[in-house]
């Protein structure tokens, strides 16, 4: 599989105030993230929350610059293709259905947007595609003149999607597409998505929190924490053999509904570190139950194989060159 | 499968037209407000049918005539004449027009002023931001009946001079409304969802920001105007607004003052007629506010 | 029920009804349920079924709008339908607490964390402020708090979400309650906080035989922490069981449907299709009548226009439908 979209030592900072009299603090949301979107695959990435994979999806749809690094796309910098050049490629699917879609507008317009923003065709041809793709998403057509507001959060996750798809885009950046559904209607939009990604060759970004949703859709899986890519592997590798610590964790959270098993101890400490003031050396090292004595002063190096990406001392080249 | 008569009533929301009538028609101050307003401006628009006499046309053998209700009154002038013998009645209507149409000009200046600097402040952010909220804080530091006082005197007073500086002194609350407003929306998904779509920046702020402020827009406007034709009418008292022979009905309060203990009515009949107008624009306006608000998710 | 002293809480027959501008919304229909101290009873469902109205129903933290009614909801004993306003007061937040979803609305802001423990205790146990927070500290440390009594000293948004569930958790504990209702403790939580947090929730609950009513729409917390499962859809509760039982052997279409909707991790295939349920939930303006899940199940017939019986096998797993055995 070739690399599509290609994230090259990426990094974003906020300035954060901290009151009137105390300066500014930055804040490093994504923290040197080198990264490959391959052709056809759907690559989830997971996190908890403030760890910055919203930060880097908004980043991968070019909303957000990055402050160093660079973003390609089959080779070229996305900076040189324009906001109008990225959407034709790249769209997104976000998570919250209810502030996502224009509450003035109808459905018809909402997804006939795109469109319009690139002049294709005449208001009747847009009018025809429109409708096509509302069928696609499974929205009979009577929903095309409704308001966001008449329609139920699955229909308006419907209604994202067919937004996103409708200029025919190679990649769908979806920031938790389901997390804000119920569970009977999480199901309907993740066969959809996969339906649509099947008959359309689409590659999918699949952001989220929720493994089990991950372990069901993607085919590669990169966790973040504090900003960085701890580990990265096929899925299937990942969830056999995690080799981060923290992986092991996320895993060990998952609440399958699988009576008699009892709450898991994840063996984490309680506190989640501030992001404003993460800790020295390995970002996890307060959290982890396998820490070595070097893990609190050096940052441990990423080490790639065949199997994927990890950072970790456990898993270092042996001592860091210099 | 499901056969028909297994079928029960989906789960649905009233529609959105039928919400907003059930809403509005709960609100009496508005329905009040409205009604009062809307049948000023048919006044208006109707003077010259409706006015029994040339407002302008004076009369001196029939100076200072009270209104019908007194022993010497008459319907020939059922709300008397002024000091110059003109129809009271016809005046007064005729003062509706100058009022409103210092209200709804002063709010299209200002408005246009106050929303696209607030528009530009939350959308751009950052230094935009802070340009803007230094002219709002410059702006706010100013008195404007002082200011206005002040460039009258230098420049002469007429209607147009007095509009012009209403307008260009009373955007500073469109700004900060807006503002805020549109930091709001500018958060929010779908306008992310534009900009992934390639949207241009002109677009996007007057095609999903813009309607979505608009509610905040209106309410915003009709008390500025309330606002602005009582400043009008504080002008024209003092002598420095609109000028005679113009029936404005600050001017014909100022006009009255002398008169103030011998007919007291040449005072009462526009006074009254500024307080109920303020009162009907303030009370629509406040009765959609309470409308616009529980607007959302329900 | 060989021993109905053991029974902490017992709901029979609640409905609420909320009056709506479309008429009135019936948002929980005739449900009954018991609790007993030191068992966890989980509501599970999706929104809009009525769960956290039934909770704030018990609690009598109804919205203006809402009306309840019931034929005997009993606390340790005593029928609080019928008690006064006063002496609800008297028993919330002293014998039965509660917590909630988003702890950030549940705080006040403008208080520290240890004015708001220690409120209450001294309210309702008439104690001094020194041993109401000896007593705060005391918990905090069992909640998992380290250097309990600096934290006494600091305002909620000085704390991390997790943290702050877990200061509710001490302040839902603090009168040594009989009977605690938790809604959607974890759902605002990341997913390593939420073990950590329920965890801790299952511990204390066991150690200090409280009577549990955990309300949530994940059936991975249910299954993990629950001893009995209540269903819930379109304000009924359409089946009820021991967890195992309903886990392994789920009797109603719907309960069968939801189970069939989540992946699970090396048992669902990768990349195939999950379960759905068809159709959306009914309106629950005006009469519903007949089994409201008809609609949208696969299995419907005929006699589902009318109220399907209610059916029970002898280890108390009850469901609502006209099958023996929907699968």
């Amino acid at each position: 599989m070739t690399a599509l979209i290609e994230a090259h030592d990426l990094t974003r900072s906020f300035e954060v105030s901290r009151g009137m009299f105390k300066g500014k603090r930055t804040l490093h949301a994504v923290n040197g993230i080198s990264l490959d979107i391959r052709q056809g695959e759907v690559l989830a990435i997971v996190g908890e929350s403030g760890c910055g994979k919203s930060t880097l999806a908004r980043m991968l749809l070019g909303l957000l610059p990055p402050s160093a690094g660079a973003i390609t796309l089959e080779g070229q910098d996305i900076r040189s293709l324009g906001r109008k050049g990225m959407a034709r490629r790249v769209q997104p699917v976000f998570q919250d259905p209810y502030s996502s879609l224009n509450p003035r507008r109808t459905i018809a317009s909402i997804v006939a947007l795109p469109l319009e923003v690139h002049g294709i065709g005449t208001a009747a041809e847009r009018r025809k595609m429109t409708i096509e793709m509302l069928d696609k998403v499974g929205l009979p057509q009577r929903f095309a003149d409704r308001y966001p507001r008449e329609l139920s959060g699955g229909q308006r996750q419907r209604v994202a999607i067919a937004r996103a798809l409708v200029m025919k885009p190679e990649v769908v950046v979806c920031d938790e597409p389901t997390s804000a559904l119920d569970v009977s209607v999480q199901s309907q939009i993740l066969n959809l998505l996969m339906d649509l990604r099947r008959e359309l060759n689409l590659t999918y970004v699949f952001i989220s929190h929720n493994l089990a949703v991950v372990e069901h859709i993607a085919t590669r899986v990169a966790v973040m924490y504090l900003g960085r890519v701890v580990e990265l592997a096929e899925t299937a590798a990942l969830f056999k053999a995690p080799r981060h610590p923290y992986t092991k964790a996320l895993l060990a959270s998952v609440l399958t509904p699988e009576p008699g098993l009892g709450i898991p101890d994840t063996g984490l400490g309680i506190a989640f570190p501030d992001p404003l003031n993460p800790p020295s050396g390995c970002p996890f090292h307060p959290r982890c139950p396998e820490r070595l004595p070097q893990c609190a002063s050096v940052v441990p190096q990423i080490l790639r194989d065949e199997t994927g990406a990890v950072a970790c001392h456990l898993h270092g080249q042996g001592p860091a060159p210099h | 499968m499901t056969s028909e008569p297994l079928s029960l009533p989906a789960a649905a929301e009233p529609t959105a037209y039928s919400r907003l009538m059930r809403r509005v028609l709960g609100q009496k101050a508005f329905v009040i407000g409205i009604g009062i307003v809307a049948a000023i401006v048919l006044i208006a628009l109707l003077a010259p049918v409706l006015a029994p006499h040339d407002p302008y046309l004076q009369n001196l053998s029939a100076r200072n005539v009270p209104p019908f209700w007194y022993a010497k009154g008459s319907w020939v002038h059922p709300l008397g004449t002024d000091q110059l013998g003109r129809d009271y009645l016809s005046r007064v209507i005729y003062g509706a027009r100058i009022s409103l149409l210092i209200g709804i000009s002063v709010v299209i200046i200002s408005g246009l002023i106050g929303t696209t600097l607030g528009l530009a402040a939350g959308y751009f952010g950052g230094k935009v931001d802070m340009l803007v909220t230094f002219l709002v804080t410059t702006r706010l530091s100013m008195p404007v009946i002082l200011v206005a006082l002040a460039v009258v005197a230098m420049i002469g007073g007429s209607l147009w001079i007095v509009i012009l500086v209403l307008g260009f002194l009373k955007w500073d609350r469109f700004a900060v409304v807006m503002r805020s407003a549109t930091q709001q929306v500018r958060s929010l998904d779908y306008v992310a969802a534009a900009e992934a779509a390639g949207a241009s920046t002109t677009r996007i702020v007057l095609g999903e920001v813009l309607p979505n402020i608009a509610p905040h827009l209106i309410v915003v406007a009709t008390l500025e105007a309330a606002s602005a034709i009582l400043l009008e009418a504080a002008l024209s008292f003092l002598g420095l607004g609109v000028q005679p022979p113009l029936p404005s009905w600050g001017l014909m309060i100022s006009e009255a003052k002398a008169y103030m203990f011998f007919s007291f009515w040449l005072i009462a009949i526009p006074g009254t007629a500024l307080a109920l107008l303020i009162f009907a624009i303030n009370l629509a306006g406040d009765g959609l506010r309470d409308i616009i608000a529980p607007e959302g998710r329900s | 029920m060989a021993n109905s002293s053991d029974i902490v809480l017992e709901v029979d027959g609640l409905s609420v009804d909320i009056r709506t501008a479309g008429g009135t919304l019936h948002a929980v229909r005739d449900i009954s349920f018991s609790v007993k101290r030191g068992e966890t009873l989980c509501l599970v469902g999706e929104s809009g079924c009525g769960k956290s109205m039934t909770s704030l129903a018990i609690m009598d933290l109804l919205p203006k709008a809402a009306t309840k009614t019931a034929r005997r909801l009993a606390f340790a004993g005593e029928d609080l339908s019928r008690a006064g306003k006063g002496r609800i007061n008297a028993l919330r937040g002293n014998s039965m607490s509660m917590i909630f979803q988003e702890p950030m609305t549940a705080l006040n802001p403008a208080y520290t964390i240890g004015n708001q423990l220690v409120e209450a205790y001294c309210l309702h146990k008439k104690a001094s402020e020194v041993e109401a927070r000896e007593r705060a500290v005391f918990l905090l440390g069992k909640v998992g708090i380290a250097n309990a009594a600096e934290r006494l000293g600091q305002y909620p948004h000085q704390l991390s979400g997790g943290l702050r569930q877990r200061v509710m958790i001490a302040m839902a504990l603090m009168c040594g309650p009989e009977l605690l209702i938790a809604d959607e403790p974890t759902t605002a939580l990341d997913v390593t906080i939420q073990a950590q947090i329920l965890r801790l929730l299952a511990d204390l609950q066991r150690e200090l035989g409280i009577a549990m009513v955990l309300i949530t729409h994940d059936l991975g917390i249910v299954a993990r922490i629950a001893d009995r499962v209540a269903v819930m859809y379109a304000g009924q509760i359409v089946e009820e069981g021991p967890t195992a039982s309903l886990f392994n052997a789920p009797r109603h279409p719907y309960t069968q449907g939801l189970i069939a909707c989540i992946p699970v991790p090396g048992r669902t295939e990768p990349g195939g299709r999950l379960g759905v349920i068809p159709g959306v939930v009914p309106s629950l303006v005006g009469e519903v009548r007949g089994c409201s899940f008809r609609d949208r199940c696969t299995k419907a017939q005929q006699a589902c226009l009318d109220a399907p019986p209610v059916r029970e096998t002898a280890d108390g797993h009850r469901w609502r439908c006209i099958l023996e055995n929907a699968a």
